[in-house]
């Protein structure tokens, strides 16, 4: 007899076939005998099971139909007896030998089962049975064993056995293919569809990638414990847990543990599982033994303050909703796809047999779906009513300390559920003592602080002391020796003493970074007070609010600033120069000798609540620092380091005080009196120092701009998060050499706490680590319940140790908030930093960003309510809103660019980089129509192609003539029919990358059988990362496809003797590859050179190292023979066909059909996530250019062309294909990003943008400004009252409020301009009249627009965009170069500042000369 | 509606089995958790009513009569 196999079937057909010898899915069990028992008895009645399930007799064979299965009369083996009593140790080697037998691969056209009788000794016996998963389920052998209990039993009673055939698999085949097509079915399917698209992708498991096919597992089995036992049976009697059945109730406990667990070690709220369902609706299936056991997704949301009683009671929901739609046939590949991890709760149950013990063990193979990560098997095959739980993990995944943990961490989190049901889950412990001994001890295992009993005036005094003549600070001409600087300082401290400032006391210093600055600070110490800096750029309210804030008894400052402190009551101190050098000033003896516990500093943060908070920092704690960062950084050798950044971060400390007790000097480079700081790349091109301490953003801008270094031999990274790849380009930049050091800390752990040395081979993820912590530092990244998190799962960080600040000035509440007592340590405090962190596999903290709504830009934390406190406070705002959001290049080419025209010949895009629309016509079209005839002599008619396969007849060494590759489409089809029409023997040749449609599958299998040409899918394992590697390199997935086709067709042809491999590509294709322009530019043109030529090229092709080479065996293309051997010709070289003819050939002549389920006329479902990631990262789509070829071809009309390239891909669709593949799609969607804050603001009286900034400059310190001021209507909300962020409109969209009316740009000028703008700025549309700031624009991307204008022949100074701020204005003043030659600008004399004035090239200039009051530095 | 249930029961669950309205379905063994959740199904569609998983228990689905006088109950409440 002879089925079709089920849907389920299928699938495991097919990933067997796919797993080739790996036992995926051998279902082995162990039954254990004990008691006396004939071996003649269970040899019959083993038979007798054989003879009445028919699923024993199964066997499976491939047909030109497909696979059929087929059952036989005779069973196709017999039980085995090994006899192991002889042995001392017959249980070690029955263990052995059912190891190595539960792991033999079934031949599944022979027999899919596998049984053997052991005898241990007299009283023992174990029967070990196996079978594939094919026919059996864990139910199927429960009953399999009952009827094999009952032939038993009946011999052993001398009774004849049963007979009766047991209810017939092959039936069931008939009953699904009929569920298959009711309207149940399409719900059902729908049902499962919606879960799986639904699901938010792999459960990342301690942030663990599932990264490669191998299906290697390892099994931990733990049984629960008798108190597990108890505590689940309690609560499953409780009311609102309790159901109808103990095993549903039972499942729905796991599920809550299983999602809360996953939801714990992964971070992730939203979880898709997978959990297998019997299937076994009806009374008659639930007899019926054979495969109907599918596993179906089960996706839950896990809340933040989620209990173990509200995820029950969702879960619970789900599982009923799930269960009404468990039915035979209803999973699907896509429904599979949908998870990583799977809970197998499983309710089978052996019968007893009389007078024998037994014991019943399904076994592992130690292998499993490659794409799994986990499985947890719930069973209790004994009804001992103690389950085991079995933990099959991937070892791949899981390295072996994880694998061994996460047993422990899983009964963590069910302990928790089954002490207190309603814990909140997020606040579980989950670590073990070991694994908390490791975060709280072994981590923080660093040596004691440095610096004990000093502070920083008596290590700058022991640095005056030993070199007094030693240059301490230059600023320009300016140079103070450290004896100078001591002088000057001593003369400020006794200043502020007459003043009647003393110990205690708190000082701002109003100041511009000078060589006056350090004086100053050490003035304010010596007269033993503490310094707080307001920065020059402070806006006046908020620099009084500081002031007033903080208390200071005195002001020092500057000339040049006195003017900000009109109408301050408090004492000013103004200082001038250096005094003279002879005169000492001499101190007043009230100075007191310095405590550890005295103030030293006063620095303000950003503040949640709206107003800015001092964070006080004692001298102890600020001089361990310093000694600390003076050995990391400088070895404790004298080192010079840059003071460039903002007097008022904290950063700026760093390289104020080390150079100063190190022995080293200043090197001061001040602020522009107005405008733009670009004074780091002053410091790279001076190359004057030893150390710079910078922001990544900093170090982006030198990057870009400063070649390498000689003298600076140190990176200190601070202030937000230091990309991998930045990293790695500044050392290729500056040097190898560069030390790069990543440090973090905030301003209330002391400047840095923690720091990592970056090491370019070792570090690999996104971002640096911020490693391991500073000496007298203790780290720990704690969950919501103050617990420490396992290895590689995300908390936040909290800071101990004994540089901590003293708290917020004035704020108690605040301080006591954040500085909390340590639980770990009696009588420590610990910092909370709001920040999150995870540990790597090295045990180094990985950064990921913040709990909260703090954000950094450029280095300065922000808190967004403070912004939207100053936006509320304006009179004309009634409500606001900031939205820090990420504008990436790919985010904003994704949407189509405003201005984005079509060709009017052949559709290309104007988005297409390499081609330019003139008149309507591209640039491409009217050069084809000065070559198109000329390009002629390459093509040819069939007679040639006709004599091309004669002589290959003659060549073939093998059964085949050519191999014609045959991708399904339309084009392979009709190459292959017409091949097939001209006789030669062809072997069709289809790659298999894992993605084919079945559409394309179904329609090679039916047209390849119509032609009677033989076919074969190739395929290789390491397509994935052949996928990968293609995104990485082209941004496409097609690439990597083509060269695995090209590859494994020669491979083939070589394997097959066939002397020639036929291929579909297309006449659009040649021009676009082969027959460019350049080619018919330098005279003419043979058939040969061209020949030569794509020969040329294709060796070079196969011969290029990529992923290609890597994992396919490309030794043939070393030798040049190979490319003899095998000849490539394309088909329709010798073809000229329509499009209408090739359809209506197909059409008429082939049974094939058109595909439908890719939604474009596409065989490959992975296409689109070449075509998203090519959109995302290039800008425009990679159809574009071979669209407009097909359509210059005529094998495509426009219209249908331009419809199919407006792509309308699932994005999560894409998200999961490239998780799939282990395409680090994070690098895709975060990459580029640049933060900027976009205000949405609420006001009736109509307020615009500008008018909105204006006001808020007297607010906010430029760094908080937002960028965009967008007006709305009204604050979208969700149904929680929270702002509904989706809902608001895209920044760079059109709904902004603008301050003029759009004009669009006219001259050609204008046009470049305002496109440059657009770019750089990341908006849409830039009207000539826009002003540069209103759209959001700064001095870096002046900088940047420079730097693009000078590719496109602009030359514009970054200082000209400040003074002609439309690009109206900007045209009428730059130049346009051409060459050498400058061409004045269109209606205007040349401007003295277009070129002469500002050397584009010299950054200090362009400094100087920026309008902006930005400043890029704090 | 006693009837309806049965036949339901009898005709889509049991595949014909006859049953009487006092059968225990539950510890019998006749109905496990998969039907039960589709006479859940059935009966909200049926009867137009939303039958909560804390209702799903055994003092209310074991029997024709039970769910009957279940129903009522959420009728008459």
């Amino acid at each position: 007899m002879t089925a079709p196999l089920t849907k389920s079937q299928e699938l495991f057909w097919t990933g067997q076939a796919l797993a080739g010898e790996v036992p995926l899915y051998n279902q082995a069990w162990r039954f254990d005998f004990s008691g006396s028992l004939e071996r003649g008895h269970v040899t019959a009645a083993f038979e007798r099971l054989t003879e009445r399930a028919d699923v024993l007799r199964t066997v499976f064979r491939e047909t030109e139909d497909g696979v059929v299965q087929d059952v036989l009369n005779t069973p196709p083996r017999s039980l085995e007896h090994v006899d192991l009593s002889p042995y001392a140790n017959p249980d070690d080697k029955a263990r052995a030998f059912i190891e190595a037998r539960s792991r033999q691969p079934f031949d599944l056209d022979s027999a899919t089962y596998d049984a053997v009788l052991l005898r241990l000794d007299d009283q023992r016996w174990v029967l070990f049975f196996s079978q594939h998963h094919i026919v059996t389920d864990a139910w199927s052998v429960a009953l399999l064993f009952e009827a094999f209990r009952d032939h038993l039993e009946s011999l052993r009673a001398g009774l004849s056995m049963p007979s009766e055939p047991l209810p017939a698999f092959q039936a069931l085949v008939v009953e699904e293919r009929t569920f298959r097509l009711s309207n149940e079915s399409q719900e059902a399917a729908e049902h499962w569809r919606a879960i799986a698209e639904a699901s938010a992708g792999p459960v990342r498991l301690y942030n663990r990638r599932n990264s490669d096919a191998s299906p290697e597992t390892v099994r931990i089995a733990r049984p629960l414990t008798e108190a597990q036992v108890e505590g689940l049976a309690s609560l499953s009697r409780a009311d609102g847990v309790r159901s109808f059945s103990n095993h549903l109730t039972h499942f729905n406990l796991f599920l809550t543990t299983f999602f809360a667990y996953a939801a714990r070690v992964s971070g992730q709220r939203q979880i898709t599982i997978g959990t297998p369902a019997h299937n076994r609706t009806t009374p008659a299936l639930k007899r019926l033994p054979g495969l109907l056991v599918e596993v179906f997704p089960f996706a839950a949301a896990i809340e933040e303050g989620e209990t173990f009683r509200s995820l029950f009671g969702k879960v619970a929901a789900a599982n009923m909703e799930n269960m009404r739609f468990s039915r035979a046939g209803a999973a699907s590949v896509e429904s599979g796809r949908a998870f990583n991890v799977i809970l197998n709760y499983i309710n089978a149950t052996f019968s007893e047999i009389d007078g024998l013990e037994r014991r019943i063990e399904w076994l592992s193979t130690d292998a499993m779906d490659p794409g799994h990560d986990l499985r947890l098997h719930v069973m209790d095959m004994n009804g001992d009513g103690a389950p085991v739980l079995a933990f099959d993990l991937k070892t791949s995944t899981f390295p072996e300390r994880l694998r061994l943990a996460i047993p422990d961490h899983f009964t963590a989190v069910l302990d928790a559920m089954l002490d207190n049901f309603d814990r909140q889950i997020d606040e579980v412990a989950i670590v073990s003592a070991t694994e908390r001994t490791a975060h709280l001890d072994t981590f923080n295992q660093v040596p004691l602080a440095r610096g004990g009993g000093e502070t920083v005036l008596s290590l700058f005094a022991k640095a005056v002391g030993s070199s007094p003549s030693k240059t301490a600070v230059t600023c320009g001409k300016t140079i103070l020796t450290f004896e100078a600087l001591d002088r000057w300082s001593d003369e400020i401290a006794a200043e502020l003493a007459r003043m009647g400032v003393g110990p205690g006391a708190l000082v701002g210093l109003h100041m511009r970074r000078s060589a006056a600055y350090p004086a100053a600070v050490l003035g304010v110490m010596k007269v033993g007070a503490a310094f707080l800096p307001l920065d020059s750029s402070l806006p006046l309210e908020r620099l009084a609010f500081t002031v007033d804030d903080a208390d200071v008894a005195a002001i020092v400052t500057e000339p040049s600033l006195i003017h900000r402190l009109r109408g301050q009551s408090r004492p000013v101190l103004t200082i001038n120069a250096p005094p003279a050098a002879k005169g000492r000033a001499v101190l007043p003896t009230t100075h007191a000798p310095m405590r550890a516990d005295d103030s030293a500093y006063v620095i303000y943060t950003s503040g949640s609540t709206g107003q800015p908070k001092g964070v006080e920092v004692s001298h102890g704690a600020f001089a361990s620092y310093l000694a600390w960062a003076s050995a990391v950084y400088g070895g404790d050798e004298p080192v010079s380091m840059p003071f460039f950044t903002a007097i008022g971060f904290d950063l700026t400390l760093t390289s104020l005080f080390v150079p100063l007790i190190s022995g080293g000097a200043i090197v001061v480079y001040p602020e522009p009196m107005e405008g733009s700081d670009l004074s780091v790349l002053d410091v790279f091109s001076d190359d004057h120092v030893d150390i710079v301490k910078l922001t990544p953003a900093h170090l982006a801008l030198v990057t870009e701009h400063v070649g390498p270094a000689r003298r600076i031999r140190t990176l200190v990274l601070g202030g937000e998060d230091l990309k991998t790849q930045l990293a790695t380009n500044a050392l290729d930049r500056l040097g190898h050499d560069v030390t790069i050091y990543n440090e973090y800390g905030p301003t209330e752990a002391v400047i840095g706490c923690m720091v990592h040395r970056f090491d370019p081979a070792e570090d690999r993820g996104l971002s640096v680590p911020i490693g391991v912590p500073a000496d007298g530092m203790c780290i720990c990244v704690l969950d919501s319940g103050m617990n420490p998190v396992p290895q590689g799962v995300a908390g936040e960080i909290y800071i101990g140790g004994n540089r901590l600040a003293k708290g917020y000035v004035g704020r108690e509440d605040l301080t006591a908030e954040r500085f909390i007592d340590d639980p770990f340590r009696q009588g420590e405090r610990l910092y909370r930093t709001g920040d999150l962190a995870r540990f790597n596999d090295r045990w180094q903290l990985d950064y990921l960003g913040r709990s909260d709504r703090q954000v950094k830009l450029r280095g300065v934390r922000i808190e967004l309510g403070e912004i939207e406190q100053a936006l509320k406070s304006l009179p004309d705002v009634s409500d606001a809103v900031i939205i820090a959001h990420s504008t990436d290049q790919g985010q904003r080419s994704w949407e189509k660019s405003a201005g984005e025209v079509h060709c009017t010949r052949c559709g290309l895009s104007s988005d297409y980089p390499d081609a330019t629309i003139d008149a309507g016509v591209c640039s491409i079209c009217r050069e084809l129509e000065d070559y198109k005839d000329r390009a002629q002599v390459y093509f040819s008619d069939m007679s040639a192609l006709r004599s091309i396969l004669d002589d290959a007849s003659t060549r073939s060494r093998g059964d085949y003539d050519c191999i014609a590759l045959t991708s399904g489409g339309k084009d392979s089809i009709y190459a292959l029919a017409r091949l097939a029409d001209m006789g030669p023997r062809i072997l069709a040749l289809t790659l298999d990358n894992g993605y084919l449609s079945d559409g394309a599958k179904d329609n090679i299998s039916r047209v390849t059988r119509m032609l009677g040409v033989d076919h074969r899918y190739v395929s290789t394992p390491a397509m994935n990362a052949i996928f990968v590697d293609s995104l990485k390199r082209h941004a496409n997935v097609c690439n990597g496809c083509f060269k695995t086709i090209y590859t494994l067709a020669v491979q083939t042809a070589l394997e097959v003797g066939a002397p020639t491999i036929v291929t579909g590509l297309s006449r659009g294709q040649f021009f676009e590859t082969r027959l460019t322009p350049d080619l018919f530019k330098s005279g003419p043109v043979t058939c040969g050179n061209i020949e030569a030529m794509v020969l040329e090229a294709r060796k070079a092709y196969h011969r290029t190292d990529d992923a290609v080479s890597a994992f396919l065996d490309t030794e043939a293309f070393k030798d040049d023979t190979v490319f003899d051997q095998v000849q490539f010709v394309d088909f329709y070289r010798y073809c000229d066909v329509s499009l209408d003819e090739i359809y209506s050939f197909l059409h008429e002549r082939l049974p094939w059909k058109r595909p439908d389920d890719t939604g474009r006329s596409s065989n490959c479902l992975i296409n689109d996530v070449g075509i998203y990631v090519h959109k995302r990262r290039e800008g425009f789509h990679n159809y574009a250019l071979p669209y407009s070829w097909d359509v210059r071809m005529g094998h495509k009309d426009r219209e249908a062309a331009l419809d199919e390239l407006n792509d309308d891909i699932d994005v999560a669709r894409v998200r999961r294909i490239l998780n799939d593949i282990g395409y680090d799609a994070d690098d895709l969607f975060e990459s580029s990003a640049d933060t900027q804050l976009c205000a949405y603001v609420v006001s009736d009286r109509g307020m615009s943008a500008s008018d909105v900034k204006a006001s808020l400059k007297d607010r906010l310190p430029p760094e908080m400004m937002p960028a965009r001021v967008i007006r709305i209507d009204a604050i979208p909300l969700t149904a929680n009252g929270k702002v509904d962020v989706t809902a608001l409109p895209a920044s760079d969209g059109t709904p902004t409020v603008p301050s003029t009316i759009y004009r669009a740009p006219s001259s050609k000028k204008e046009i470049l301009l305002a496109a440059l703008w657009a770019d750089v700025l990341r908006i849409e549309r830039v009207g000539v009249d826009d002003n540069y700031y209103d759209l959001g624009g700064d001095s870096i991307s002046a900088i940047r627009i420079a730097a693009r204008a000078r590719k496109d022949g602009i030359d514009l100074p970054p200082a000209l965009i400040f003074q002609h701020q439309t690009v109206a204005e900007l045209a009428a003043v730059v130049g346009v170069t051409d060459g050498e030659q400058v061409v004045p600008p269109d209606d205007h004399d040349p401007s003295p500042f277009t070129l002469a004035g500002l050397g584009t090239d010299s950054f200090d200039a362009i400094a100087a000369a920026l309008g902006s009051s930005r400043k890029s530095g704090s | 509606m006693k009837e309806s249930i049965r036949r339901f029961i009898s005709d889509q669950l049991l595949s014909g089995t006859a049953i009487a309205d006092d059968d225990d379905l539950l510890l019998s063994g006749l109905l496990d958790s998969m039907s039960v959740m589709r006479l859940v199904a059935h009966l909200e569609k049926a009867f137009g009513v939303k039958i909560p998983p804390q209702d799903v228990v055994i003092e209310n689905f074991t029997s024709v009569d039970t769910i009957t006088a279940y129903l009522e109950g959420k009728e008459a409440a």
